[in-house]
């Protein structure tokens, strides 16, 4: 497999937890403003691979690279601040402040009071939740909370979007609302999203890697992929 | 759990004006209730200093540390210590030991709170260890008794004196008590007030979701830090002045017993308000003057009561629970009207 120079680049990535080899000689790129999309059925490592890319895990073997510079040393926070952003698959919100107030904490150093309101403002127009600022976040619907926590991983302008299953949990409508609100962002950052959902990956419809057993057994566009008989044959339980 | 927040909305007209009938009342306390009661508030007012630390550590970011004691007592012993011990000038000496009691506390707190909160220690682990060090600063005092004078405690600790017309003197009993007053309110104001804008938020954001606040690229691990050192050096200056009010010190005040009730008045006033753990620290240790003058065994089992209470009759504390009340009488009458 050929390594590219992206923006995000983990080559030959492995993690092992105890004899199970989660992620096994693996890598992956993202270029800038780029949407990438990795699925697999569970268990293919999926949500591992999402880990070593944030930060959240080390891999036992391999490097990640952000823009040319390492990422193996930094914490989590601090990988955060470089521009890497992250939704986790669960949604996690700060269910005991207002919608409000979980994008207000989400800016790390903001300019003034007003720069702040405005941008607040702004992200609430643009998850459509302008009317709800003052509830609870954690008294919002499933769907609301993934939304409101993707504009949580937009406020600090990040180069890289990272989603887990963006779409767990919602309707085939909100789903497709989703896969549109996706689209928009691409204009701001690359977004490298994990799913097994085969309808919001297809339209989704863009660059994508599948997954199986720790590895990448096929990448492409999602037209070709789907046709693929391997693809099929591990979707479909028949290796 | 904390699906309800009432800390970080404004507090109803109502609560400013119970705020400031409860400092009027401080401050003419020792002209209505004689200055033997006053005293008794003045030592109680010291030890709410230890319930205020630790509601800005628990409150805030909902770690619970079991070691809040051994702060308060650094603070003492340290301050009893440095002004006894050293042959200084009590005039400089008191001073000197209340400023290294709080600074030996605040370096306890920093090394033994870098250790666990940077090594990753959290929830009740981390209260588990801070449990650790309440028993091991127990054994200390009483172990090392050259420097603490173990069972028997240090005695002459030198008040803190100030400069009046006549030269250096300490204050008279009334002014030392305004004098304690205002450092209580003083810091609780303070504390209320870092805690009441968007660094309180931030904190709220470790509490409810670390990972999350991490993710957004907060140091939660030194705000964390932060807010320990800080909490026991509220604690610490609490200890501080006690030593040098009351001139002794003695060993139960480190260690587990006071560290527990430290969170039953924290629980009963109300995690995360700041003032109410003042409050109910306060009219605890009145309460348990009161009980114990009937019959010394009698007052475990009102703590013991006390306690249940807090936690299945007014789990959000006393004062949320008032405040509560009082809204929805307000909301009622303006229906009548």
């Amino acid at each position: 497999m050929m390594i590219a120079s992206g923006l995000l680049t983990g080559s030959h990535l492995t993690k092992r937890f105890g004899g199970i080899v989660a992620v096994n000689d693996l890598s992956i790129s993202i270029n800038l403003l780029e949407i990438k999309c990795v699925i697999g059925p569970n268990g293919a490592g999926k949500s591992s691979l999402f880990n070593l890319l944030c930060g959240a895990l080390r891999p036992d073997s391999g490097e990640l690279m952000f823009k040319g510079h390492s990422l193996s040393r930094l914490a989590l926070h601090e990988i955060s601040r470089i521009g890497i952003a992250r939704k986790f698959q669960v949604p996690s919100i700060f269910e005991s402040l207002s919608v409000q107030q979980n994008l207000e904490v989400s800016v790390l150093k903001p300019q003034s009071k007003f720069e702040l309101k405005d941008r607040v403002d702004q992200m609430l127009d643009r998850i459509e939740q302008s009317d709800m600022r003052d509830q609870f976040a954690g008294n919002l619907a499933h769907g609301q909370k993934q939304w409101l926590e993707i504009g949580m991983a937009l406020m600090s302008e990040p180069e890289v979007l990272l989603l887990d299953e963006p779409t767990a949990g919602m309707t085939i409508d909100e789903t497709l609302d989703t896969v549109k609100f996706i689209h928009q962002l691409s204009d701001h950052a690359a977004i490298l999203v994990i799913e097994h959902d085969m309808n919001f990956v297809r339209a989704l419809g863009c660059h994508t890697y599948v997954m199986h057993q720790g590895g990448i057994i096929a990448d492409g566009p999602f037209s070709g992929i789907e046709n693929d008989d391997l693809v099929q044959a591990v979707y479909l339980g028949k290796m | 759990m904390g699906r309800i927040s009432i800390s970080h909305t404004p507090l109803p007209k109502m609560s400013y004006l119970v705020i400031l009938l409860v400092i009027a009342f401080v401050y003419s306390a020792p002209l209505i209730v004689g200055t033997y009661s006053a005293s008794l508030l003045r030592d109680a007012m010291l030890f709410s200093m230890i319930a205020l630390g630790l509601d800005y550590l628990w409150g805030k970011t909902g770690t619970l540390s079991f070691g809040h004691a051994t702060f308060f007592g650094a603070g003492a012993y340290g301050a009893a210590i440095v002004s006894t011990k050293l042959g200084l000038d009590p005039t400089l000496g008191s001073w000197l030991g209340l400023i290294s009691g709080v600074s030996i506390a605040m370096l306890i707190a920093l090394v033994v709170g870098y250790f666990l909160i940077f090594g990753g220690v959290r929830g009740s682990y981390f209260t588990i260890v801070t449990l650790a060090l309440a028993v091991i600063s127990e054994h200390v005092i009483v172990g090392w008794s050259d420097i603490t004078g173990g069972d028997a405690g240090l005695l002459g600790i030198p008040p803190l004196f100030f400069p009046t017309l006549s030269g250096l003197a300490p204050l008279s009993p009334v002014v030392l008590y305004w004098f304690i007053a205002s450092v209580v309110c003083l810091t609780a104001l303070s504390l209320w007030w870092v805690c009441s804008g968007r660094y309180g938020l931030i904190l709220k954001t470790i509490e409810d979701n670390e990972e999350r606040a991490q993710a957004l690229g907060h140091n939660t691990s030194q705000h964390l830090l932060t807010v320990f050192v800080g909490s026991s050096a509220v604690a610490a200056l609490g200890g501080a002045l006690y030593a040098s009010t009351v001139g002794f010190v003695a060993k139960d005040i480190v260690g587990l017993i006071l560290s527990t009730q430290v969170i039953i008045w924290v629980a009963i006033g109300g995690r995360g308000t700041l003032i109410g753990p003042v409050i109910a620290a306060i009219f605890v240790i009145w309460f348990e003057q009161r009980i114990s003058s009937i019959n010394v065994q009698l007052w475990p089992l009102f703590m013991g009561f006390l306690f249940i209470l807090a936690v299945f009759v007014f789990p959000n504390g006393v004062l949320r629970t008032l405040v509560g009340i009082l809204r929805k009488l307000g909301q009622r009458l303006e229906h009548r009207v």
